[in-house]
């Protein structure tokens, strides 16, 4: 056991020690790959029921200096249970106002807030059933899908998204 | 003498390690505002905070918490736990500007400020989901003459 000294080995703890408060400030201010789960925002992440799991990039240094823009995929932290996320679409912004899908309601959304809204309308969990919901709950931008590698790339900001004749901007950003 | 590469690994091991130790231990802030009068002054307390308790779901009514702003997602406030969701008898709250019995459900928590007539929380924005909550408040530093540990129950005004 001549090639494994004691120097040796405790140099290599000591990495991997350090390694660990690194690798969580990397996730936490830079950003994180993450595993999608569910179907609301196929088409865009998961197309097809059951068949994959999609894995996309997580980018949250850019919350630091640039503010949420209408179309950009958000991942927030579900508002009635924290340890749940949600990936989501911000559809509308504060001072907008919108009809929401499923019944003909006019919201307007507070200030801090923002309305979400999977891409898949029916099977989503989103402001349709929760109302605005707080935009410090969002806790980075889904840029990019990472696997499978047939659809990787960025994930487009569709500024309307599904909600063309729903939204009311207060202004145009 | 040690090399550029050497003291910056240096500068990232700390740096992290800190990072670590802000978030997910204890953290020192400033607190700013009448909203939390008397407990807090207005005009700038420091205020240790631990991010131990929101992330096990240990608040209980009482606690004072540092969150995310719900109207503000780049500002912090500082407030009082009231009622914690759907807990048994706590779960009906009177929110009295708009006159209508207000639910608190599971997984929101209604922030007040010890300064009721001066404190924009809860009964104004409604429940804050506890994903906002960032701290409990325990320990307060500054100013020099008022360090003292910060309990379940108010300060009554003196004045």
């Amino acid at each position: 056991m001549k090639w494994l000294s004691w120097h040796a080995l405790e140099e290599v703890i000591k990495g991997c020690l350090w390694s660990i408060p690194i690798t969580i400030t990397f996730c936490d201010v830079i950003g994180t790959v993450a595993k999608v789960e569910g179907y609301s925002m196929s088409p865009t992440v998961n197309p097809k029921a059951g068949t994959n799991v999609d894995l996309v990039w997580v980018d949250r240094i850019s919350l630091l200096f640039k503010d949420i823009r209408r179309g950009e995929v958000v991942v927030l932290a579900c508002p009635y249970n924290k340890n749940r996320k949600l990936i989501k679409r911000v559809v509308a912004l504060e001072g907008d106002h919108i009809w929401s899908r499923t019944e003909s309601r006019l919201t307007y959304i507070p200030l801090g807030h923002c309305w979400v809204e999977g891409d898949e309308g029916d099977k989503s969990t989103d402001s349709n059933q929760l109302g605005p919901i707080p935009q410090a709950l969002i806790e980075g931008r889904v840029s990019f899908i990472i696997w499978p590698w047939k659809r990787w790339g960025r994930i487009p900001q569709v500024p309307q998204g599904s909600s063309e004749n729903r939204l009311i901007p207060s202004k145009v950003v | 003498m040690k090399s550029a590469s050497q003291s910056l690994l240096f500068l990232v091991k700390f740096g992290c390690s800190f990072y670590v130790l802000q978030k997910y231990g204890v953290e020192a802030s400033v607190c700013v505002g009448p909203s939390m009068e008397p407990t807090l002054n207005a005009q700038g307390d420091i205020v240790i905070f631990e991010h131990i308790s929101p992330r096990w779901g240990t608040l209980q009514p009482g606690d004072v918490v540092v969150a995310k702003s719900p109207s503000n997602p780049h500002s912090y406030i500082c407030k009082r736990v009231k009622v914690v969701g759907d807990k048994p008898f706590s779960s009906r709250f009177w929110k009295y500007r708009q006159r209508t019995p207000q639910y608190v459900p599971r997984g929101y928590i209604w922030l007040q400020g010890d300064n009721a007539d001066n404190s924009t929380d809860s009964r104004e924005y409604g429940p804050v989901p506890e994903a906002l909550i960032v701290g409990r408040v325990f320990l307060r530093i500054w100013p020099m003459s008022q360090i003292e540990w910060i309990g379940r129950s108010p300060k009554i005004s003196t004045n």
